[in-house]
């Protein structure tokens, strides 16, 4: 299982891996981008079970490239998860009706992660396959 | 007159050592900060500045990266931003979780010269012994 994580800050790259290890996805294969445009060149490469990505990035920001995956037909099932300081109710109500599977708020914690794992391993992946 | 304000910091350093010790009868210490200036763009303006002294950023990248040796700068640069960016984002979603908010990307340097920092109100905290400093502005 291959996961992206989208975070122009590595700390912030390396602490969500640490959740992600912690949550049940120690044996996962982890790839990482710095903004939008870049995880959407690996998006193309394939095998992606899922993103996790930040808002503000920048280049291409969070929401942009949730709303790149959510129109491109490959990338259509494929699980988005915000992870933002950004992320409040108010913006996650509309990161839901763009076609996020999830919204954490940072500082993440294993506990906010339990859940988003349990879905993407129930998933599979779901990425470019051409 | 620039010619004086050759080393002005390692002279302030001297200035509040010689001050201090023969006032209050302790040692002193300090050194660099490193700090992360943040703009808040929506829906209320201001910023927020996190300055930590460098010894204190570097425990904490080296806790978050597992190493013992001493951090890359840039990675406790980027540590201390990350930090700065989650601060804001508790910050706002405390006082307005209703509204969409939007933070501008971090700012970060080392020493003693920040962005301007005009109408901050600025906190201490502390960590065990170790003081750093927050500055929030809000329009």
């Amino acid at each position: 299982m291959k996961i992206l994580i989208v975070d122009d800050s590595a700390t912030a790259r390396m602490f969500i891996r640490r959740c992600l290890e912690i949550s049940g996805l120690r044996e996962a294969e982890f790839t990482e981008a710095g903004n939008g445009e870049e995880a959407m060149s690996l998006l193309k490469e394939g095998d992606v079970s899922a993103v996790f990505t930040d808002l503000n990035m920048p280049g291409m920001d969070g929401e942009t490239l949730l709303r790149k995956v959510r129109s491109s037909p490959m990338l259509t099932e494929l699980p988005v998860i915000i992870v933002s300081s950004a992320g409040n109710q108010a913006r996650e109500k509309k990161l839901l009706e763009m076609g996020a599977a999830a919204v954490l708020k940072k500082p993440p914690s294993p506990a906010q992660f339990m859940g988003v794992v349990k879905q993407i391993k129930g998933k599979g992946a779901s990425g470019y396959e051409g | 007159m620039k010619d004086n304000l050759k080393d002005i910091d390692a002279k302030l350093a001297a200035a509040v050592a010689g001050s201090l010790e023969n006032m209050i009868f302790a040692p002193v210490s300090g050194g660099k900060l490193v700090w992360s200036n943040l703009e808040i763009k929506a829906p209320l303006k201001g910023a927020l500045l996190l300055a930590i002294p460098w010894e204190l950023a570097q425990n904490f990248t080296g806790g978050v990266y597992n190493q013992e040796e001493e951090v890359p700068p840039q990675l406790v640069c980027d540590c201390v931003a990350e930090i700065a960016n989650t601060i804001a984002g508790q910050l706002l979603e405390s006082l307005m979780p209703e509204k969409i908010f939007s933070l501008g990307l971090p700012e970060t340097g080392q020493g003693t010269s920040f962005p301007s920092s005009e109408g901050m109100r600025f906190q201490h905290f502390k960590i065990d012994d170790n003081v750093f400093f927050i500055g929030l502005k809000l329009e």
